[in-house]
């Protein structure tokens, strides 16, 4: 599994339940349960100076988790601490990394509450999270989570949960402070439509494994892995036709306790050959910046 | 001997009527955390035809849960009648209550809050049977079986945990659930909204599918239009409490009137579809 995401650019990371996504982004936080073993390098950036994430000590990574790296979740009701004010828990971040006074940290809790748009900022930092809605909650995390100025912010579909309306309102904060303060964003969901908005890199796992990564136009014009294929047709359209059935992919993900040797996508896949039940295909270049990990796709046997 | 749910009897005119439905929640608000009412459904009528699918939509709080809860009977409405075929069940209590439940189920958003984690499949897909003491123990598993099979599960799982199942097959359980005691109604709430996108489609399939083999009516509760519009015959939009606009689901989509009816659809028309060559705003 390898990507990367330059300073401001969006890199979307797509798949079923259980196919790695959220796993990818807890090893890049290094928050896996122990007895989880990281394979590899994750190599962060600051100020020019590269460091990899996977050597760093307990206490070295966590000055790094929550300033240059944060992250936001799916349900901020859970990510929140319900018997505290949110202007608070915002504060409480700001020092756990800064060396400023109480009263310090609470006007830039008050200040990032304004970045996020809420109304009223200094009123609301003195609510608790179920005072509020579930759009206001998201972006009270995305204000703990950009207080401090990071270089990367991890989202675990952080719209999810939310109303379509309200889903848009997020998505449309995210682009402007990404271009406001040049942040990087690792943008997980399993919804590919939302993907198709927001980033400009996607990469699609299956099983654990990434199968497809390109430019969002390659992607969603040009698919190549018959998985990222079949993903895009099973994507609903308004359209009030109940005489077509829905499109979908036949079969189910394989648990990852019992992988076919191969590709796990074999089992599913109208294109499979002899070869695909046998061996993992490498990641390999089907276009300028656009790789797949399909046999009969990279031998230019595209349908 | 198989166990008797009753036959499918031959209805004419809707299966379901709501006349003038309203329901009230007490809330604490302001600086002296005063009572006030908060009106969750507000003069909501509609009617859904033998067989066919109306959709509620709207956004999250306009009320649209209240309505599937108060015509499921798990809440009792203020006021305001519920017809399910000829029997008025809006203040039905106790034993009529118990007799309306085979009728009506309900299939809720998340399956795993919804399940016993304990329970084996086929503990939770025969607990209704229990309740409404239909059968043996040897018929009821008959019945799980051929129940299983009905919604695409491999009745041999049928003693596995249901923590074993994914999510998708967990919602195809509920479904199986909800399907044992053969209702005319079945009222799905949000039944889609954790499910990854071909899963989604998966279910649809099954629920259009399991629609035309037995004649059933759906009530959807959703807040987004997309997956909804390829099931539903009507559609009905909430907002505050209210329903600001029904009709045939065509129709709505083709001509929306009110405002959050358009919005709605632009949502869906937007965020909901691909872009691949615009820049995001």
């Amino acid at each position: 599994m390898s990507f990367s995401i330059p300073r401001g650019g969006v890199l979307g990371l797509v798949g079923e339940s259980g196919s790695g996504k959220s796993v990818t982004s807890l090893a890049i936080m290094r928050l896996l349960p122990p007895g989880a073993t990281v394979d590899g390098d994750i190599r962060f950036e600051v100020n020019g100076k590269a460091t990899d994430l996977a050597a760093l000590n307990t206490e070295q990574m966590r000055a790094l988790r929550g300033s240059r790296i944060s992250m936001i979740f799916q349900e901020p009701m859970t990510a929140l601490n319900p018997v505290m004010r949110v202007g608070d828990q915002i504060a409480e971040a700001v020092r756990a990394h800064n060396d400023v006074s109480k009263k310090e940290a609470r006007n830039r809790a008050v200040e990032a509450l304004t970045e996020v748009a809420i109304n009223d900022p200094a009123q609301r930092a003195l609510d608790y999270p179920h005072q509020l809605s579930g759009g206001m909650r998201q972006r009270v995390m995305i204000a703990m989570a950009i207080v401090n100025r990071p270089e990367l912010l991890i989202a675990d579909e952080p719209t999810t949960a939310l109303d379509v309306t309200v889903q848009q309102q997020i998505l449309d904060l995210l682009t402007q402070l990404r271009k406001k303060f040049g942040l990087a964003m690792l943008f997980i969901s399993h919804d590919l439509a939302v993907v198709s908005h927001v980033a400009d890199q996607v990469g699609v796992m299956y099983a654990g494994t990434l199968v497809e990564l390109g430019s969002r136009e390659e992607i969603f014009h040009a698919p190549a892995h018959p998985y990222t294929r079949g993903l895009l047709e099973a994507v609903p359209t308004l359209k009030s036709d109940r005489a077509q059935r829905l499109r979908t992919i036949d079969g189910s993900v394989p648990p990852l306790t019992a992988l076919p040797p191969g590709c796990p996508f074999d089992p599913r896949c109208n294109l499979r050959v002899e070869t695909c039940s046998r061996d993992l295909p490498p990641l390999e270049r089907v276009g300028p910046s656009h790789w797949a990990r399909c046999p009969v796709v990279n031998n230019g046997g595209r349908v | 001997m198989p166990i008797d749910t009753g036959s499918p009897e031959k209805i004419h005119g809707p299966l379901l009527r709501v006349r003038a439905l309203e329901k009230k929640y007490w809330a604490r608000r302001g600086a002296f955390r005063r009572r006030v009412p908060l009106l969750a459904a507000s003069k909501v009528s509609f009617e859904i035809p033998h067989g066919k699918t109306l959709a509620i939509v709207g956004s999250s709080g306009s009320g649209k849960s209240t309505v599937a809860r108060c015509v499921a009977r798990i809440e009792k409405p203020d006021s305001g009648e519920i017809w399910i075929k000829d029997r008025q069940v809006a203040q039905a209590s106790g034993k009529e209550l118990m007799s309306l439940r085979p009728d009506v189920q309900l299939v809720f958003q998340d399956p795993s809050t919804s399940m016993n984690a304990r329970f084996s499949a086929v503990q939770t897909i025969e607990e209704p049977l229990l309740l409404q003491h239909r059968g043996s123990s040897e018929e009821r598993r008959t019945r799980v079986a051929e129940l299983m099979k009905e919604v695409a599960l491999q009745p041999e799982w049928m003693d596995r945990g249901v923590s074993e199942f994914s999510g998708g097959q967990k919602q195809r359980i509920a479904i199986a659930r909800a399907l044992a005691l053969k209702p005319k109604l079945l009222i799905l709430d949000e039944a889609f909204t954790g499910l990854d996108l071909s899963t989604q489609a998966q279910i649809g399939n099954l629920l259009l599918e399991l629609q035309a083999a037995h004649t059933l009516t759906y009530l959807l509760i959703a807040h987004d239009l997309t997956l909804v519009s390829r099931m539903a015959d009507f559609i009905a939009v909430m907002s505050n409490g209210e329903i600001v606009e029904q009709g045939i689901a065509q129709e709505v989509l083709a001509s929306p009137v009110h405002a959050q009816t358009r919005a709605l659809i632009s949502a869906a028309q937007g965020l909901r579809s691909i872009s691949a060559t615009q820049p995001s705003s």
